[in-house]
C-alpha cells in the first residue's frame, strides 16, 4: 500500500463504507472460524499463541471464538481499557477473556 | 499440561530470564506499548497526512460523558507534533505517560544489557500503594475531562 493508497481507502465514500463492513465481517467470521477450531488466528499464528479455554485447555469452538470476538465490545466500552488489561492482569486476560473464561498462552 | 497449571508454573520472571529482552513487569510492559503509542503518534500521520486515529471515546458517543483517558490519542498526536499546549489542553496526563515510557525505556534496556537488577515482585503494601496512585489519576483526569467538555 501506497501513502496516496492509504489515503484513498480512508475517504469517507459510501463504497468505502461498504467495503469496510463487508471486509469487517468477513474478517469476524473467518476468525471466529480460524480461533475456535484451532487457537489461532493469523496474528498467533505468527507469535504462535494460543486461544484456550481456562477450564479444559482445549480450543474453544467457533461458535464461543465468535461470542469472545463479540465480547471485546466491552473491552472498548471501558475506554478501551480491556485491551490494555493483560498488560498487568495474572492471567493477561482481556475483559472478553473473563467473561468467556478463555486465556491466550504461548506455544511449547 | 492443563492451561491453570501453566499458568500456576510458569512464573514470569523465570521465563524471562531466557530472552534478551522480555518485559517481565508490568511497568515495562507498560513502557513497550508506551514505545509503540509513540511511534503511532509519529508515524502514523506521516503516512496519512490526517492529524489523528479519529478514535472515538465508545462512552461519550454512547452517553455523552467522558472517560478518563478522553483526548488521549489527540494529545499523543499533537505532542509528537510538537505542540505541547495544544496537547495539555487536551489531556495533561499524557506528560505522565510519555514520562513512564522514557523511564521504562531506559530501564528495559539497562536491564536488558545487565546493568540493572531484574524486577522483583512488588510487596502488597506496594501493589496497593500503586492501586491507589492509579485511581487517584484517573479520578483526576476524568474531573479534568469533565470539566473540558462543560459538566462540570
Amino acid at each position: 500500500l501506497t501513502t496516496e493508497g492509504i489515503r484513498c481507502l480512508n475517504r469517507p465514500t459510501e463504497k468505502n463504507r461498504t467495503l469496510r463492513v463487508r471486509a469487517g465481517r468477513t474478517t469476524l467470521r473467518r476468525l471466529a472460524a480460524s480461533q475456535g477450531r484451532t487457537g489461532q488466528s493469523w496474528g498467533k499464528q505468527a507469535l504462535k499463541l494460543r486461544l484456550l479455554s481456562e477450564s479444559t485447555g482445549q480450543p474453544i469452538g467457533a461458535g464461543m471464538a465468535f461470542v469472545r470476538d463479540l465480547a471485546h465490545i466491552v473491552d472498548s466500552l471501558a475506554c478501551y481499557l480491556g485491551w490494555l488489561w493483560p498488560l498487568w492482569d495474572a492471567k493477561r486476560q482481556t475483559f472478553a477473556d473473563k467473561l468467556v473464561k478463555t486465556v491466550v498462552t504461548a506455544e511449547g | 499440561v492443563p492451561v491453570r497449571a501453566r499458568l500456576v508454573t510458569a512464573t514470569p520472571v523465570a521465563r524471562c530470564r531466557a530472552a534478551v529482552v522480555r518485559p517481565c513487569s508490568a511497568p515495562e510492559r507498560l513502557g513497550l506499548s508506551g514505545l509503540a503509542a509513540t511511534a503511532a503518534a509519529f508515524g502514523y500521520p506521516a503516512m496519512t497526512g490526517r492529524a489523528g486515529l479519529g478514535l472515538p471515546c465508545p462512552l461519550r458517543t454512547l452517553t455523552g460523558v467522558p472517560c478518563p483517558l478522553c483526548g488521549m490519542s489527540t494529545a499523543a498526536f499533537r505532542l509528537a507534533g510538537g505542540h505541547v499546549s495544544a496537547a495539555l489542553a487536551a489531556n495533561p496526563f499524557v506528560l505522565l505517560l510519555g514520562g513512564l515510557t522514557a523511564v521504562m525505556s531506559v530501564l528495559i534496556t539497562l536491564r536488558s544489557l545487565g546493568l540493572a537488577p531484574p524486577p522483583a515482585r512488588w510487596t502488597a503494601a506496594g501493589q496497593r500503594r500503586a492501586r491507589g496512585a492509579v485511581a487517584v489519576l484517573f479520578a483526576a483526569s476524568w474531573a479534568f475531562q469533565l470539566h473540558r467538555f462543560g459538566w462540570v
